[in-house]
Parts: structure tokens; C-alpha cells; sequence
């Protein structure tokens, strides 16, 4: 069961307060869940000797709408196609609606703990792949409702759903997950191919990691936050955008905190806010610059707004040459000079 | 609980009146882009919050932007408000609000004030420095002075500016408070309902309007002397207020559909906008296709597919889709079609009502193309129709057309909020293997219905066609085949038609000397001139049609009770007197057509064409004008 994988009682610290800042998103899956199941309760009861009430089935299935101007009963013995159903179905939807029925109360599942040394990578997506049951359950629903389903093709959808698999819909109601891992295993760039529907992501790091691990997972829609503060999940759990967040158990001065909005603005200066970014480390002549230097480079060249006499993407703009005044150009020659300094052949 | 005002006190050195009403209306108007109709929109659902009964008709013209300061250019809403539930926008405005004088001499001009109306009127223009616009004023002045008509001029403007640098932008905000306090509205709800309606938007914008709001209700108390107070409806469920083409949206929500096809069209649009805030969090596409024709196509393919889709449009899109409809009716495929009408011919009337389109809705197709047609009659039914057309559209394999209007599209009302039931949606089409044997058009020859196929289905194999064809979809130009197909698409609607009950009459269902028969948007208005008329003695009843193709049973005996029996419709009739016009050449309204054809009886009707909705007080008036007899 997908509660296999939580921490079990290692739910506190700043875990419990994640958990608190998504309660609105657990509680809309959970609800999404919760009501898939009393409707799956409720076609199984309908359908269980159908012919005995066609009338009334005929008179919901019109709806108030066609309250005294639809007379159920005749509707029903004319035009209702009822089927009652097949052992074969009840036994499929019967599953389902055990496997629902636990997760509409299962909490622990949302909390996954990667062991030291771990692959962040691997337990998200066993993660998902469980949580992925009660889509697969709902899908055989709805092929047994529709007579579709073959247990040699669809048994699977009762027993767990890979995140690979999920539909855009399936997408949208993701569950929210918060995993709890070390700072040497937190490696989140392989978490790009999950950042998809309404899937949120919080990392929760006990310890010094670089300076911005989530740097590389900005794209134009995906939110990204930064913070040791867990009120500031609070973005995060709202936003129609996926999203993932790094939440650092204290703050360090060695820790960029940065938010990245998909919803603030067109332009990544818009849709980014850093709060704190740490200084550059010395490098000694001669000496290999770090790699995680790359991640604070690309959080400030994302934040850096183009000078406004100037085309965006001008080399003196981004990179801010203080002192060069740009010289007085035709607009033309302005985005020939823009033109070049996209390409590696600019004679630069 | 009554919640603290902006803290201006009501002046204690002059009288306040206090009018007790049950019923009133308030319009705003000023130049398009102005504001007026979200000030409406604001004040109508708080009214509604507040448990009164409301109607909003939104006042439009037909520019996108016409020439400011022009009569005919008026834009702005009217919102009727009752201490009961109210049905339709009533007669004459009783308070008005206008932000210059040439919108307030469009709506005066077309009788839509009260002779005795209170109107609050900008200032501005009485002293500006263009002395054209002095001398427009004066003689604007000079042509309502032939009403007993209440002026106070507000400096709006001059208000606005110790608040905002663009007083276009503000004034709306600033009436909602005048307003909020002519009526005593609760201030905490319209901060909220503001905080609603300028959600996506900045936060200091939403506080700038929460400002101008609060100077409109402090200048209000400072400087007027007159309030209305109005009592509430004790709700007994919870309510939600929309307006009609919101409630289409979200009743296609709650319907199962999954995908609406459109092709932008006035005033049909804004339920694609509704479902394009909401329908994809539940599943649902909307999908803007390149014209009418192509949306009506997407929809079709994705019935075909065994999807639930319908398309939204309005008269001149019903023209284009005519084609298309009549594939869906030959080939069978299940098809709602929502139809916001407005007037015509051509591009007609984008933005005013009419109830224009039943006819070509019916028989629009060329050769037999039966399908079934119906109207929701207020905004709580253009929620819930979409269900059971939804429902008729997938148990008859045919198109349903439900006709609602531009009345109900932009008009707000309360209703009962509803109680949403899972057996709304549609079931999974079946798509366990075909039996060996059965066909694609295995016609029922008791209904002529057949089993909907859904390819991909294991011995579902056919060829689509839109010529005519036999049971097993293969193409038959043989003249029984082509007998045999028509009786069984007419089948359907004759089985269909056995399952309607006929409609309850609203007064003596034994009879008497007149019979108001209406359909769609109009019920409200009928019915509260019926029931004026009643209480004046007259015996006069009404019937609203919802299901008109196939119509319900029992219409013939029903008018055999009455000595006369009277259509009352927004669509065109020639009037009884008029040059060469006589009772055999008279072209009449359209349900008047339609009724006179289905049961023979000598429906007569009354119509107009205003581009407004009916007015009891009209209805009233021609009842009494065709009360066969005379008046008694």
C-alpha cells in the first residue's frame, strides 16, 4: 500500500507544516477521490436490479428539468436502455471501489522518505506510480461501466499506474507529495518529467545543499519556490501550474530563497522574485569554478530585466557593462546586432 | 448583520425620505466602455445575496463602441429588484442613473422611464468648456422637462478625480456607492462582490474601486435626501446567482458534456468564456474552431467518437451549421445545440432579443429532419436544461436544439443552488462487442431507435454516411429503403413525443375567453400581465411551451376551452389593419405558425420586434385590446 513508502512517524519538523500549507490541494484530491467512490457505491446500487426501478432511474437521469413535462415512466419503458450488471463487472467494480475507498482516507501516502544514498528520482515515481492506483481504479470503472473491460488487458489499471501513464486529467488532480531526503541525494533535475498538470512537489532537506538545486527546474510554467518558510508553500499549493518546492529546514546565508511565479508576469524578470541570493564564492586563479556556481548564474541571468533602450538579449545589457553607453544605432542595425548575438557565428 | 458604512453620518439638519417599496427598478446608463453594466452586474448580485428577487437586462448597443454622448448609443443594464422572486425586467425604470444626458435621452426616448422617475445625472456637462456640449445639455434639458421627471446632478467626475487620475474608469464604482446607499445595501457584501468581479486583476485596483465605492455611499449621505427600502425573501436553500449563459455553461458542466465546439457569435460567446474558466478542470474541452460550419463539425466528430459535445451559437451560426445538422439527424449522432438568439434576418440584431430563430431551428435542414427543439424559460432552467437535452439528444441518436435568448444570455437572477446529481452525467457509452447480427441502424420498429456504435467497437464496422441509407449504413437510393429511414427518424420524435405531459394551464385550467400561449424567455413577463389581468377581473389564463418539436399532448383540447387563444412572441407578425393585410395573407408569429398548423385551431398572436424584452405592462395592454368581447 502506498503508505509503504511514508515516513510514518517521521511526519513533524517542517514536514508537518508543508503537509499544512498543501491541506487545500490533499483535500481536493482526497474529496475527488471520496466522491468517485459514493458514485461508484451508488451506480453499483442502481444497476443492482435495475429493471425494478427504470422509472425512477429515467426520472434522475432526465433531471428536475424535465420534472412534469417528462413522464419517467413512459420515457423509461420507451426510450431507457438499461442493462443490469454482469458478474464479471460487479467483481471489477467491487475492487475499485475497495482501492477507493482507502485512499480517500489515506494521508501517509503523501510523505515519502528517500533513504540515505537513495534516488529522489526512483521514489517519486514509486511514489506516484502507487498514488497512481485510484486512477487506474477509476479507469476500470469506467470500462466495466462501459462493458470494456478485459482482465487480461486491465487487471493492471487495479494494481498500481505508472506517472508515465497518467492523462492530462489524471495530471491535474495529482496528488501533492513531500518528500524528506539528505542533501547529497537531493539531485531534483531528473524531477522535470513529473512537473506536468497540477502536480506539486516539496522537497524537504535537513542540511546545507548548493546554493539553488532548483534553479534548472524553471520553465515558463512550472512554479518554483525556494524558502525555509513553509508559509510560503502557500503560492505553491494554489497555482494552476505544476510546481516544486525546496523547503530548507533553517535559514542559511549560503541558500538562495527565490520564488518563480508562472502567474506574475511574460517575462522570467517578471515571474521571478529572489528574496536572497548568496555571494559568489572566491575562485582561485587557475581554478575550476564550481559546478553549482552555474545554478546562481542562471537564477540571475533569469532575473536581469534588458535595459529598455536596448533590444532584450544585448550582450551589454545582460550582462550589465556599467560605463558603455550603447551607441546611437538605427533600430535595423539594433536587431541585426540582436539577430547575431543569438547565433554562435556573431564574429564575437 | 448590517455592517459599518464608510462612517459618514446621514446629516441630521435635513429630512431623509424613506419609500417603502415591493417592487422597483433602477437602470444605469452612460457611454459604452463606461462601466455601467459591471456596476449593474455588482449591484444586482448583492442585491440577490441580500435575499431580494432580481432580473438584470443588460442595455447594449450595436457598435462595439459607438460615438460617446449619442442617444443612440446608450449602454448600461436595468435590474429590477422585489421583496419577491422576480421574473422578468417589469415595465419603466423608476430610478435612473445616467453618466451624461445624451444617454439619458436615448432611454427617455424610447419611453423606458417612469413619468415620474428620480434620476441621478452627471454634472460635468452643464458647464463644460465646449459650448457645443452646453448647448446639447440645454436642449437636453428642455426635451425631458416634458416628464415629471426628478433631476439631482451629481458631480460624478469631480468626485472621482480626488481618487483616480481617469474618471471613466471610476465612475461605475462610484454610482455602485450612491446606489449602495439609496438602497441601503450592504457595504461589506459589495466590497466582496467587487473583490469577485476584478479577481485576475491587481490587488491596488480592486482596493481603488473598494475606495470610489465608499466616496459614491458617503457623497450619498451627505447629499441625498430620498432612500428606497425594499424587503428580502426569506431564502429557504442556499442560492447562486448568474446570469443565462453562465448557467448554460455550468449546467453543460454538470451534464457530462466534454466538449463544446463554437465560432464567437453574439450574444452566445460568454458560455464559451464560462466554460473556458472552468470545463477543462472538469474534464471538458472547449474548442474555438475556425468558423460555425467547422464547430458544428468538431462537435459531430466528437459524438461520433462517443464523446458528449454540443455547440453554442446564435441565429447566423444556426444558418451555417444547417448542413451539418441535418448529417448528425441522417447519420444519427447524438448533438445538443445551444442557440442564444437574437434578431434577424442576416446579421439582424447581435445584441438586442429576439425570439427569432424557433422556425429555422425546426425546419432549417432541407428535406424531413427531425430532431427535437425546446426553450428554457428562466435562468434557473438554462442550468438544468442542458441535462435532459443532453439525455434526449443520447436516447434518440438525433440533435437537440434548445433555443435560449439574448434576454436570458445577459439577464442575473437568483435560483436555488443545485443539488448535483452523478446520474446527470452520462453513462459510458457501451462498447462491449457488437452481437453478430445487429446492424448500425437496427431500427426498433416500435421507436425507431437503434443502438449507438462507437468505433473501434469489436463488430461495429460501417461506413458513416449522410446519404441515405438502410440498416446496415450501406448507401440505398431505392425508394423503399429511402420511406423506411424517414418513418423510423420520424419515429423517434413520435416515441419521444408519447413520453411529454401535457402542459399545466396558469389560471382556469377549465377555460375561459382568452388564453396567452408563450414560449422561452417570456413566461415571467406573460404570466405577471396574466395575473394583473386577472386581478382586474379579465378571465385570461397562459400556457408556456418548453418542448416544441415534438410539442407536448393535449394542446387542441386545451385551447377548445378557451373563445379565443393568443400568441404572445418576440419575432415578427403583421399587424391586423395595416395596408393589404388580411386574415389570409397575414404572416404571423412564428409558435403561432406552428400551433395553427399542428391542432387547426385560429391561433391569433401579438408580437414586436422592439430588440427590448416584453413589458408586463405592454403584454397587459394587448390582452386587454384582444379580450374577445371586449374588456370586462
Amino acid at each position: 500500500m502506498p503508505s509503504d513508502t511514508s515516513s510514518g512517524n517521521g511526519v513533524g519538523g517542517v514536514v508537518a507544516p508543508a503537509l499544512e500549507a498543501l491541506a487545500a490541494r490533499l483535500d481536493a484530491f482526497h474529496s475527488a477521490v471520496a466522491t468517485a467512490e459514493e458514485e461508484l457505491r451508488s451506480f453499483v446500487a442502481h444497476r443492482r436490479g435495475a429493471s425494478e426501478y427504470r422509472a425512477e432511474q429515467a426520472l434522475v437521469e432526465l433531471g428536475p428539468f424535465a420534472v412534469g413535462k417528462i413522464a419517467p415512466d413512459r420515457f423509461a419503458s420507451i426510450l431507457l436502455d438499461l442493462e443490469e450488471l454482469t458478474g464479471e463487472a460487479e467483481q471489477v467494480l467491487d475492487r475499485a471501489e475497495y482501492i477507493l475507498s482507502a485512499f480517500a482516507t489515506e494521508r501517509d501516502m503523501h510523505v515519502v522518505t528517500v533513504e540515505p544514498g537513495g534516488d529522489l528520482r526512483d521514489a517519486v515515481r514509486e511514489a506516484f506510480t502507487q498514488m497512481g492506483q485510484v486512477f487506474g481504479a477509476a479507469r476500470a470503472v469506467e470500462l466495466a461501466r462501459a462493458g470494456l473491460f478485459d482482465p487480461d488487458q486491465h487487471n493492471r489499471f487495479l494494481s498500481a499506474l505508472p506517472f508515465r501513464k497518467w492523462n492530462r486529467a489524471e495530471r491535474q488532480l495529482a496528488p501533492p507529495l513531500v518528500v524528506e531526503l539528505d542533501p547529497d541525494d537531493l539531485l531534483p533535475t531528473g524531477l522535470g518529467e513529473f512537473l506536468d498538470g497540477q502536480v506539486k512537489i516539496v522537497l524537504v532537506v535537513r542540511g546545507m545543499t548548493t546554493p539553488a538545486p532548483l534553479a534548472r527546474l524553471i520553465t515558463p510554467g512550472t512554479y518554483v519556490v525556494q524558502t525555509a518558510d513553509p508559509a510560503d508553500l502557500t503560492g505553491l499549493a494554489v497555482s494552476p501550474h505544476p510546481g516544486i518546492a525546496l523547503l530548507f529546514d533553517q535559514e542559511r546565508s549560503e541558500q538562495a530563497r527565490f520564488l518563480h511565479d508562472p502567474e506574475a508576469g511574460a517575462s522570467p524578470w517578471e515571474r521571478l522574485t529572489i528574496r536572497h541570493l548568496p555571494d559568489r564564492p572566491e575562485v582561485g586563479r587557475g581554478r575550476r569554478p564550481p559546478r553549482w556556481l552555474e545554478e546562481l548564474e542562471h537564477l540571475e541571468m533569469l532575473a536581469r530585466r534588458p535595459s529598455t533602450d536596448t533590444l532584450p538579449g544585448t550582450a551589454s545589457a545582460l550582462a550589465g557593462e556599467a560605463g558603455t553607453a550603447p551607441a546611437q544605432t538605427a533600430p535595423v542595425d539594433q536587431l541585426a546586432a540582436w539577430l547575431l548575438s543569438q547565433t554562435n557565428v556573431g564574429g564575437g | 448583520m448590517k455592517l459599518p458604512t464608510v462612517g459618514v453620518e446621514t446629516p441630521t439638519d435635513r429630512e431623509v425620505s424613506v419609500r417603502r417599496v415591493t417592487d422597483i427598478s433602477v437602470e444605469i446608463v452612460s457611454d459604452s466602455g463606461e462601466g455601467a453594466q459591471k456596476c449593474g452586474q455588482i449591484f444586482g448580485s448583492v442585491s440577490a445575496k441580500m435575499g431580494n428577487g432580481v432580473w438584470t437586462v443588460e442595455i447594449i448597443p450595436a457598435e462595439v463602441e459607438p460615438p460617446p454622448r449619442n442617444p443612440a448609443g446608450a449602454s448600461g443594464i436595468r435590474i429590477r429588484l422585489g421583496d419577491r422572486e422576480v421574473t422578468n425586467w417589469g415595465d419603466e425604470t423608476d430610478v435612473a442613473v445616467a453618466f451624461n444626458e445624451q444617454a439619458l435621452l436615448g432611454r427617455h426616448r424610447l419611453n423606458a422611464l417612469a413619468p415620474n422617475a428620480t434620476i441621478l445625472l452627471e454634472s460635468m456637462w452643464a458647464t463644460h468648456p465646449d459650448p457645443s456640449v452646453r448647448k446639447q445639455w440645454e436642449e437636453a434639458m428642455e426635451e425631458l422637462s416634458d416628464r415629471e421627471y426628478r433631476i439631482i446632478e451629481v458631480p460624478m467626475e469631480e468626485q472621482c478625480l480626488t481618487v483616480v487620475d481617469n474618471p471613466r474608469r471610476g465612475k461605475n464604482m462610484f454610482v455602485l456607492g450612491l446606489l449602495s446607499w439609496i438602497f441601503d445595501r450592504d457595504l461589506e457584501r459589495a466590497r466582496d462582490q467587487i473583490g469577485h468581479a476584478f479577481r485576475g486583476k491587481k490587488a491596488e485596483i480592486t482596493e481603488r474601486n473598494v475606495q470610489l465605492l465608499e466616496l459614491g455611499y458617503a457623497w450619498g449621505a451627505e447629499h441625498l435626501d430620498f432612500r428606497y427600502e425594499i424587503g428580502t425573501l426569506e431564502a429557504s436553500a442556499p442560492m447562486v446567482v448568474m446570469n443565462g449563459n453562465e448557467a448554460v455553461a455550468l449546467g453543460a458542466v454538470a451534464a457530462g458534456l466534454e466538449l463544446a465546439a463554437m465560432y464567437p457569435i453574439t450574444p452566445a460567446t460568454s458560455v464559451s468564456h464560462m466554460l473556458g474558466e472552468v470545463f477543462e478542470r472538469y474534464g471538458g474541452v472547449v474548442h474555438q474552431a475556425e468558423d460555425e460550419i467547422a464547430a458544428a463539425g468538431v462537435a459531430i466528430g466528437a459524438s461520433y467518437a462517443g464523446r458528449c459535445a454540443f455547440t453554442i451559437t446564435s441565429g447566423p451560426g444556426l444558418a451555417l451549421k444547417t448542413e451539418f445538422l441535418g448529417l448528425a439527424v441522417m447519420a444519427e449522432i447524438p448533438l445538443v445545440v445551444v442557440d442564444v438568439q437574437r434578431g434577424g434576418p442576416s446579421t439582424g440584431l447581435p445584441t438586442k432579443v429576439e425570439q427569432s430563430d424557433l422556425l429555422a431551428a425546426m425546419f432549417g435542414q432541407p428535406g424531413d429532419a427531425p430532431h427535437v427543439v425546446l426553450a428554457p424559460a428562466t435562468i434557473e432552467e438554462c442550468f438544468h436544461v442542458m441535462t435532459t437535452a443532453r439525455r434526449i439528444a443520447e436516447a434518440l441518436r438525433t440533435v437537440v436544439v434548445v433555443l435560449s435568448d439574448a434576454n436570458l444570455a445577459t439577464g442575473v437572477a437568483p435560483f436555488p443552488r443545485p443539488a448535483l446529481s452523478p446520474e446527470w452525467q452520462a453513462a459510458p457509452p457501451d462498447q462491449r462487442p457488437i452481437p453478430e447480427g445487429v446492424k448500425p441502424y437496427d431500427w426498433d420498429p416500435r421507436t425507431g431507435v437503434s443502438r449507438r456504435f462507437i468505433p473501434g467497437q469489436a463488430g461495429g464496422e460501417h461506413t458513416l454516411t449522410g446519404l441515405a441509407h438502410d440498416e446496415r449504413s450501406k448507401v440505398a437510393y431505392d425508394s423503399a429503403i429511402n420511406e423506411r429511414s424517414s418513418t423510423m427518424r420520424s419515429r423517434k420524435l413520435l416515441a419521444f413525443q408519447h413520453t411529454l405531459i401535457a402542459p399545466e394551464v396558469n389560471g382556469d385550467a377549465g377555460g375561459g375567453d382568452l388564453l396567452v400561449v408563450g414560449w422561452g424567455s417570456t413566461r415571467g413577463a406573460i404570466e405577471e400581465a396574466v395575473a394583473r389581468a386577472r386581478a382586474q377581473g379579465m378571465s385570461v389564463s397562459s400556457l408556456h411551451l418548453t418542448f416544441l418539436s415534438p410539442l407536448p399532448p393535449g394542446l387542441k383540447e386545451i385551447f377548445g376551452r378557451f373563445r379565443k387563444v393568443m400568441t404572445v412572441e418576440i419575432n415578427y407578425s403583421d399587424k391586423k389593419g395595416d395596408p393589404f393585410v388580411t386574415d389570409h395573407n397575414r404572416r404571423r408569429g412564428q409558435l403561432s405558425w406552428l400551433l395553427r398548423a399542428t391542432t387547426l385551431v385560429d391561433v391569433d398572436c401579438w408580437t414586436r420586434v422592439l430588440g427590448e424584452p416584453l413589458r408586463p405592462g405592454r403584454i397587459l395592454q394587448a390582452i386587454r385590446e384582444n379580450m374577445p368581447g371586449g374588456t370586462r
